[in-house]
């Protein structure tokens, strides 16, 4: 025998075209495991058909008006917000609540904000939660909501204070000073998990 | 380098040895590796189960409009499930159903559980709201969740299929 072949070449050969055939492999794939978004999908849908709900169900009870009437007229803000809105949490109203134990409670964070119109005809944006900026797999609800000029502004402790929304100095201004309508805004509800 | 005189081949048995446990472990890598890249494409039917459901139930089968369940629907869903009469004929699912798997019209290898539960995840009203047989524990079981509003107040409606 007067073979002088080295067995170790081989092998590392060998080994070199089975793991380049699953990087192949891996490549042609348009999926693969290491494809972030496919495991989670069926959680951003959750998380989705959630904050819809969770519109739905406020509407439903009439506790999300009370939280956009939640307003400070002396301070221009959210009674007690910050300039961003309210940055530690959900704002101590009913809809407040529903938020914390539907999405905090479950490590689910969210930004709440309110769309309106100016009187310049511009859309507008005022946050309400702000509990950072939402990841790229973010699902985003909204809802509209018709105000009246009847409403009254909330006070600190959520009850309804004397001041009617048509007296107040309001954030959104009335689009028609005519008739009962006081505006339609939109509100929009992005959750995230952190 | 001649150990054995007597040996011609200029290889040695460590030489052999290493080269081929290294071909080996790859082996075993690959062999390994290959079944996980196939994951993404088999069955999902279990979360399109769960996520069909849900969503039927909370937006149709159970609402009087999307998220906003029906009462009246909603608790004679769940007497009739447990046993109890049928539901009022006016509600838009199969009234005449005695289980869970009969009413969704699942293989029968599939089964599903459904419950309205408070944010905090116990089941409403001592456990009333809860229909179909108790989730496999050695199977893979997936869940769906919604929230819904049921007489006025947010609840979350959770779907389970295995």
């Amino acid at each position: 025998m007067d073979r002088a072949q080295a067995h170790t070449l081989e092998a590392i050969t060998a080994s070199l075209i089975l793991v380049s055939s699953l990087v192949f492999a891996l490549q042609v794939t348009a999926v693969t495991p290491l494809t972030g978004s496919t495991s989670s999908q069926h959680i951003e849908n959750q998380q989705a058909a959630a904050a819809e709900g969770a519109l739905a169900a406020a509407v439903e009870n009439g506790t999300l008006t009370p939280t956009l009437l939640y307003w400070n007229e002396s301070e221009s803000n959210w009674h007690g917000a910050t300039a961003d809105g309210y940055v530690q949490g959900p704002p101590p109203t009913a809809f407040g609540d529903t938020l914390e134990e539907m999405f905090l409670d479950r490590g689910i964070v969210f930004d709440l904000t309110l769309y309106y119109v100016d009187d310049d005809g511009d859309r507008q944006r005022e946050p309400i939660v702000d509990l950072g900026e939402p990841s790229d797999h973010a699902s985003t609800a909204s809802r509209t909501v018709t105000l009246a000029d009847g409403d009254a502004l909330r006070q600190p402790d959520g009850s309804a204070s004397d001041t009617a929304l048509s007296n107040a100095s309001y954030l959104v201004s009335d689009a028609d000073p005519d008739q009962t309508l006081y505006s339609v805004v939109e509100v929009e509800l992005v959750v995230w998990r952190m | 380098m001649h150990p054995h005189p007597s040996d011609d081949r200029a290889q040695t048995t460590i030489d052999f040895a290493i080269g081929i446990g290294l071909f080996l472990i790859v082996v075993a890598f690959v062999v390994a590796f290959v079944p996980t890249i196939f994951t993404p494409f088999q069955s999902t039917e279990g979360p399109q189960t769960a996520d069909r459901i849900a969503t039927s139930l909370s937006t149709d089968r159970l609402a009087s409009e999307p998220y906003v369940l029906n009462e009246t629907c909603t608790t004679g869903f769940f007497d009739q499930l447990d046993g109890g009469g049928p539901a009022p004929s006016a509600c838009r699912f199969n009234t005449s159903a005695d289980t869970t798997r009969q009413l969704f019209a699942l293989d029968r290898t599939r089964d599903v559980n459904v419950t309205v539960r408070y944010a905090n995840g116990s089941i409403v009203d001592g456990g009333r709201l809860a229909a179909g047989p108790t989730p496999s524990e050695t199977t893979s079981v997936t869940s769906a969740t919604r929230v819904v509003s049921l007489d006025g107040q947010p609840r979350r409606l959770v779907v389970r299929t295995w």
